[in-house]
């Protein structure tokens, strides 16, 4: 016998009513993806060795003269030794900290005043709206790592600036994503406040629009980690980030250049650190989407 | 999944013969099958194609394409999807003549104006180098028709060629497409779930439901005289020019998924008449009459 | 067409306006006074100190700076480097060249790598080399152009000796460079072909295409492909830019003559007119690329022409 019972989608629903199960669907969907299972892994080690790499360090990754110059990669050494005599690996390890550090960092600020900036753009009037538009129009016509480039130019080299540079160069991904989220989500939301009596639109703006662009954020601030880790990396080899000797897989790798010829491995391990980390954090995301993909949440129309 | 299970049919030199059924009937399949345009990963498992006393399945794929477009040709139903959106009509038109009846470049426009003429467009020495778009949803739909015969084809197959049009402009469409056909003698599969539109110009009409025919006869015995359950039901549910205050009968329930169907007449949870054996067998073709059969165990009582 | 050109010409003039405006605060935006930074280490004298002020024209109100600033970039006057006791313009136009010379040559290896592996991948997608060709591109999108030049100077210069690992111009001197560069692009070309055109191939039109009888290629070629360029044109301006600003860091790491050495050698020197100068020819590459690229953009689109 064919049943026949017709359940319309609520796109005006708050999300958190239907939350957890279709978190937990969405839980096993990623799990189900073998290369986001794995990259999870991968980033959860990278995540625990930025906590406890000092630790575990065999060596001092600052101390000149730790073991023989330019030595290969060897039973003492893992990865060898650079042009100061010390252990690449204990570098790297170190390194992991300070690069996943500035990209978080990176990826908040770049949040922190994205997400505001794009919730006025979208929310407020047309005036304001062109304004920020403009603005993030200009900020975008200046590629990521020039971006950040400008703002080590003004304020200067050295970690901390490096962040916020980094942070800075990846506002407009997010102002935009939010504006246009925003965007699309007023047309649901005045006739939603029409209904309401227009009381605390503020409020029916939060419970609707931010579990809606929850997803598309979370994925953008994957995607965006990588790039940060691409800038941050960039500008370091290049000399204009992190002061010598500070341990970074970008500073490492342009410390590297001069000594290419007689020594491979300097130049190798930490740009391998460098491409797992951002294929870990790129597969993460894509997991992430097609696990939370809304073309895939919520039933059909009729139950059979 | 089983989207064709049993159809067989013939189509006389000239003759229109119209494949009714709902969506998901399988009956734009069975159209694609006759081509060998069955996208993957569908694909045709059994049965034959005979055309002209050959065996259209045996062909390799040079001599198919050599059938498609200049012997057989097809339309489809969305005219605004169905034309490449940046190549010019002439183009589009002239292709075929340069493929099948190996016209020069200058022949193949000369007459791609005169096709155009044919099917009623004006201006139609100006309007050949336009593009899709310039074109309204009817002017495209006759540009796909110019196309579909610009070679003489002896058999055309109509995918629901109105059902994306205007009411107003559909009968004008028929009209031209019956024309033309007459004109060059080409016989027409018209393909559609408009009874309305098959009564007007068919000479044959078969029946589908659930990948099957279910009853197929010359076209006034099915609208005078039909012996299947299910057309018998789609005539009740359809609404008449003579008797507009009769109550429209829908037939209840919906159209049986495909995916593993159970050894019973695909009709029996519909159908007003079933008894013991409809749910237990599958009904072979029974012979009503000559050139009419329907696929009911009770097809030779009088139910109606 | 013309008429589409020419809104697209006006409208860029406010991001124009915006980046000259962007390039002028940025000596501005330094914390405390840009002239005790940019001497910093000189010890100077406090009438060196004015001197300088006075030369940057830092003396004046801000909106007069601004004017100055405009009227000397409409004249082709960027200033004068503080180091280097040379006009700016002069600098760059000595520097951009190359860059340029780079980025193009870059561009060209993305565009032909990245077009072979989305074509092939498209052809038979879900097919091993569909994975194979997809699995390549994520991984090089994850690689750094500067790390994959190390590698690549590591394998083809000092292995195997085939290449040279530093010079400038063209020639044998600009293919590892180059294909550092390109690379990284080619992978994210590769995902955009492959999507694009897999999209353009279901199609109800392409369908039409073959019902018509016609041999896979020109269904391919004719059909399918020009429908699947135009997002693919759209990523390629956007990318231009910031592929030259990659070529900054490919520049450093081959040693070669470039925007690259300018502006790392500008920031370190705290040189403010020559910063400012290089970001505002960047900024105008990106827009003059964005022009470029809606011009081609209404090419291979007839909708976009004839609206």
């Amino acid at each position: 016998m064919l049943t026949l019972s017709k359940r319309q989608p609520d796109p005006g629903q708050p999300a958190g009513s239907r939350g957890w199960k279709q978190a937990r669907e969405a839980f096993e969907r990623f799990a189900a993806n073998p290369a986001a299972l794995v990259s999870a892994i991968v980033m959860l080690v990278l995540i625990v060795v930025a906590f406890v790499g000092p630790a575990i360090a065999p060596y001092d990754p600052v101390k000149i003269g730790t073991g023989p110059r330019l030595h290969p990669p060897s039973g003492q050494f893992l990865m060898g030794t650079d042009q100061f005599g010390r252990d690449i690996l204990s570098r790297v390890l170190y390194g992991t900290r300070l690069t996943l550090q500035a990209s978080l960092i990176a990826v908040v600020v770049a949040a922190g005043i994205g997400i505001p900036l794009g919730l006025m753009a979208g929310y407020s009037g047309k005036a304001v709206d062109g304004v920020i538009s403009r603005f993030i129009d200009i900020l975008l016509s200046f590629p990521g790592i020039l971006l950040a480039l400008i703002v080590v130019a003004i304020l200067g080299t050295g970690l901390g600036r490096v962040q916020i540079a980094v942070g800075i160069s990846l506002i407009p991904a997010y102002a935009r994503l939010v504006r246009g989220s925003v965007m699309s989500a007023k047309e649901n939301l005045y006739v939603e406040a029409a209904r309401s009596g227009g009381c605390s639109t503020f409020r029916i703006a939060t419970r609707h629009i931010l579990p809606n662009i929850f997803v598309p954020l979370l994925v953008l601030s994957t995607t965006a980690i990588g790039w940060a880790i691409i800038i941050a990396t960039s500008i370091n080899f290049i000399g204009l980030g992190v002061h010598p000797p500070t341990p970074e897989w970008g500073a490492d790798l342009g410390a590297a250049r001069s000594y290419l010829g007689v020594a491979w491995w300097p130049g190798t391990f930490p740009g391998l650190a460098i491409v797992v980390s951002i294929l870990a954090v790129n597969l993460i995301g894509d997991g992430l989407q097609n696990a939370l993909d809304p073309r895939l949440k919520g039933k059909g129309a009729y139950d059979r | 999944m089983r989207a064709v299970d049993g159809v067989s049919f013939e189509i006389e030199s000239g003759d229109t013969i119209g494949v009714v059924g709902e969506s998901g009937c399988g009956k734009s399949v069975t159209g694609l099958s006759m081509l060998r345009l069955v996208p993957p990963p569908g694909r045709v498992t059994d049965g034959r194609v005979i055309f002209e006393g050959r065996d259209l399945r045996t062909l390799s794929e040079d001599q198919m394409r050599r059938v498609r477009g200049g012997t057989i040709s097809m339309i489809f139903q969305d005219p605004m999807t169905s034309l490449n959106p940046v190549l010019r009509i002439s183009r589009q038109i002239t292709e075929s003549l340069v493929a099948h009846a190996g016209c020069s470049a200058r022949e193949a426009k000369r007459q791609a104006v005169e096709l155009l003429k044919n099917v009623g467009i004006p201006a139609a020495e100006k309007r050949i180098d336009d593009y899709p778009h310039q074109f309204s949803g009817g002017m495209r739909q006759r540009v796909m028709i110019a196309i579909a015969i610009a070679c003489n084809p002896r058999i055309l197959i109509a995918d629901e060629p109105t059902t994306a049009l205007d009411v107003t402009i559909q009968a004008q469409i028929i009209e031209l497409m019956r024309g033309i056909c007459d004109k060059i003698g080409t016989s027409i599969m018209l393909i559609t779930h408009n009874l309305g539109v098959v009564a007007g110009m068919c000479q044959h009409v078969a029946v589908m439901y659930a990948g099957r025919i279910v009853e197929s006869a010359p076209a006034g015995q099915i609208f005078a005289r039909p012996r299947h359950p299910y057309t018998h039901g789609l005539l009740g549910s359809t609404p008449r020019m003579d008797n507009v205050k009769r109550k429209l009968q829908p037939i209840r329930g919906l159209p049986p998924s495909l995916l593993n169907p159970p050894r019973q007449c695909a009709f029996a949870p519909r159908c007003a008449y079933s008894e013991e054996r409809c749910w237990n067998d599958v009904p072979e073709y029974q012979a009503v009459d000559s050139r009419h059969f329907a696929t009911c165990f009770r097809s030779r009582e009088q139910l109606w | 067409m013309i008429r589409y050109i020419a809104k697209r010409l006006i409208l860029s003039i406010p991001t124009l306006l915006g980046v000259i405006v962007a390039a002028f605060l940025v000596i501005h935006l330094v914390p405390g006074d840009p002239v005790e930074v940019m001497m910093f280490g000189a010890n100077p004298t406090p009438e060196q100190m004015a001197q300088l002020r006075e030369q940057l024209g830092l003396d004046r109100p801000l909106h007069v700076q601004f004017v100055d600033y405009l009227g000397g970039v409409v004249r082709g006057d960027l200033g004068e480097s503080i180091q280097r006791h040379r006009a700016v313009a002069l600098e760059i136009g000595d520097n951009i060249g190359p860059t340029l010379m780079l980025t193009l040559a870059g561009m060209s290896i993305a565009i032909v790598v990245g077009f072979a592996l989305g074509l092939t991948a498209a052809l038979r997608p879900n097919s091993w080399v569909d994975n194979l060709s997809m699995g390549v591109a994520n991984l090089g999108v994850a690689v750094p152009a500067f790390w994959l030049g190390i590698l690549l100077i590591l394998l083809f210069a000092l292995t195997l000796g085939w290449l040279p690992a530093t010079g400038q111009g063209g020639g044998r001197r600009l293919i590892l460079p180059a294909v550092s560069l390109g690379l990284g692009y080619s992978a994210i070309i590769a995902r955009l072909v492959r999507s694009s055109l897999v999209q353009v191939l279901g199609q109800e039109y392409i369908l039409t295409a073959r019902s018509k009888g016609l041999v896979e290629r020109i269904v391919l070629f004719r059909h399918a492909l020009k429908n699947a360029l135009i997002p693919v044109i759209t990523m390629v301006g956007l990318q231009f830019g910031n592929m030259m600003a990659s070529a900054v860091v490919i520049e450093v790491l081959f040693a070669r003559v470039g925007m690259g050495r300018l502006l790392v050698t500008s920031i370190l020197q705290r040189d403010y007119p020559l910063i400012q100068g290089t970001i505002l020819v960047f900024g105008i590459v990106y827009i003059l690329s964005n022009l470029i690229i809606d011009l081609l953009y209404s090419v291979v689109d007839p909708r976009i022409r004839y609206t």
